[in-house]
């Protein structure tokens, strides 16, 4: 039988994605298509094709849900979301929902943050870390470098976690992340 | 099978057109996991390609474009956006550019240019 695949991931680049698929994967859901910006970063890109993917959602019935990743980047959350909740109300698609399949997650202030914090946890090292300095150029303090071999296992490691009994110093967005994926997994399960 | 062959560390597979003889559903999953492979550290790999998903996933990053006249060497050109055109707001595919022959904003006839006049030659 032919592959069908429920989950559309729409993400700015190769590191976003291994870090979702390993999320994704571990929950189950492994048919997943994997739409990147293969000509690097940029957010204009995931904007504009996360908007793309919730419309085919709504023309063809074996997609169930699309998830974007964006980094924040210092432009406030606030921005970010409403960017593509203005996208999605202009061409009548409802609002973003991660329960119903739309789901954003915005790691703040990038995908190094909540890397460098689950790579800790996973290894019992408990860094503190902020979610205004931008550790995609600088290495948090005293820790070695994120490494491409660090993002799938910490997608992996976030799915062990209980978005409910998060630990103390967890990023406010990645706690929010999470209680998102559980509620698209969820979605697109069903 | 790629994927859970034995993978000693420092080893290389050579992939001639992967996507042959492949279902349009299995191409995707095929790439991106050589790739997880390649770029998490688990072998290398190179591979030959002129399927429109493998150029669209692979070739921005990572691809190197071979060509060559009737009567002269081959020549290998990194792939590198070198079009301002090409930002992140443009929707042309990679592959549809190829398949037109538009391949200046791809940077490689600038390159053939420059090593014809003997200055800088693939940027890395």
């Amino acid at each position: 039988m032919a592959r069908v695949c429920n989950i559309v991931l729409v993400c700015e680049g190769w590191r976003d994605s291994a870090f979702a698929r390993g999320f994704l994967e571990t929950s189950g859901n492994r048919k997943v298509h994997d739409r990147r910006n293969s000509r690097g970063s940029g957010h204009g890109w995931v904007k504009s094709q996360f908007v793309e993917e919730v419309a085919r959602l709504t023309q063809f019935s074996e997609g169930r849900g699309v998830l974007g990743l964006i980094d924040e980047d210092g432009q406030g959350v606030t921005v970010r979301e409403s960017e593509i909740a203005g996208a999605l109300k202009e061409r009548s698609l409802g609002s973003l929902s991660a329960s119903e399949g739309r789901c954003l997650l915005l790691p703040t202030r990038n995908l190094e943050t909540w890397l460098y914090w689950l790579k800790s946890h996973r290894n019992g090292t408990h860094l503190s870390i902020d979610e205004a300095t931008d550790f995609k150029r600088q290495p948090a303090n005293g820790v070695a470098r994120i490494d491409n071999q660090d993002c799938r296992p910490a997608g992996e490691y976030l799915h062990t976690l209980d978005h409910t009994q998060l630990p103390e110093g967890c990023p406010s967005m990645l706690r929010k992340g999470l209680a998102q994926l559980r509620d698209f997994v969820k979605a697109v399960s069903h | 099978m790629i994927g859970k062959a034995a993978s000693p560390l420092n080893s290389c597979r050579i992939l001639d057109e992967p996507s042959n003889f492949l279902g349009l559903p299995e191409i995707q999953p095929l790439l991106v996991r050589l790739q997880d492979a390649a770029l998490e550290g688990r072998f290398q790999v190179i591979l030959t390609a002129h399927h429109p998903i493998a150029v669209d996933l692979l070739a921005a990053g990572h691809g190197i474009w071979l060509e060559r006249e009737p009567t002269g060497p081959a020549r290998a050109h990194r792939v590198r956006i070198a079009d301002s055109s090409m930002d992140d707001k443009s929707t042309i595919r990679m592959s549809d550019l190829i398949a037109r022959g538009w391949v200046s904003a791809l940077g490689i006839h600038q390159q053939v240019a420059n090593q014809e006049t003997g200055s800088t030659a693939i940027a890395q």
